[in-house]
């Protein structure tokens, strides 16, 4: 079963002096052989958030690296943001935003309970097709 | 950033000048970008996999907590009078 991939562990893997570094990093190593995959929609939040903090050059930096990683993209189509507005409502006391409704609407299409992100708020969601969603590392 | 001094030969601090006049950038932003063409350039070949992912953001300062605040840091970057509207020139005019 692939492994869907959040922003946060993205970012925490790819800055080596980020306080979760270690953990990011270990937890893509150990689940990239079964497959990575991140929804269009976080790795846009990703570079925003790479673009912010350190400039064009770093988000080009990790663009490149990210072109050569072997994580694969998950497209989002109108299906899936008519899914993710659905959870976005159904959550709304969560308060989940758009990318992350966007993220778990890709585990719904996607069948994968498993994500890693350092966001614990995503357990909160109940998926259709399994007992619980496994938040990792 | 850190401050540093180099020698260039007349003809590359000549073109550096000339560049940096027609773009409306000062020189060091232009030496900055073609050097981080460069590493992009010469990194291609160093790793593939995830390994090409983990600690390509490798600049030297103290610890951080951005794997941990990505929302909050899209925000204020976005935010009124944030540094999105200083970079596009819009923040003195949502003063007004």
């Amino acid at each position: 079963m692939p492994t869907l991939v959040d922003s946060s562990v993205l970012i925490g893997a790819a800055t080596r002096r980020d306080s979760l570094h270690e953990s990011a990093a270990a937890a893509v190593s150990a689940h990239a052989s079964n497959g990575l995959l991140v929804p269009i929609t976080i790795l846009a939040e990703t570079m925003s958030f790479l673009r912010a903090r350190h400039g064009l050059d770093v988000q080009r930096r990790f663009w490149d690296a990210f072109s050569r990683s072997g994580i694969e993209v998950a497209a989002a189509d109108e299906a899936l943001l008519g899914r993710a507005r659905e959870i976005d409502l159904a959550y709304a006391d969560v308060g989940f935003g758009f990318a992350d409704c966007t993220l778990l609407a890709s585990c719904e299409a996607l069948r994968c309970a498993r994500v890693l992100s350092f966001d614990r708020r995503l357990a909160m969601y109940r998926p259709s097709f399994a007992p619980a969603l496994e938040v990792l590392p | 950033m850190k401050k540093t001094m180099m020698y260039l030969p007349e003809e590359m601090h000549g073109y550096l000048a000339r560049e940096g006049r027609r773009r409306g950038l000062s020189m060091a932003e232009i030496a900055r970008e073609a050097i981080a063409e460069y590493r992009s350039l010469h990194d291609i070949p160093s790793a593939t996999g995830v390994s090409a992912l983990i600690g390509v953001i490798d600049e030297d300062g103290p610890v951080v907590n951005d794997a941990s605040r990505v929302d909050e840091v899209v925000e204020g970057y976005f935010a009124e009078g944030g540094a999105w509207d200083e970079e596009n020139g819009h923040a003195d005019t949502r003063r007004l």
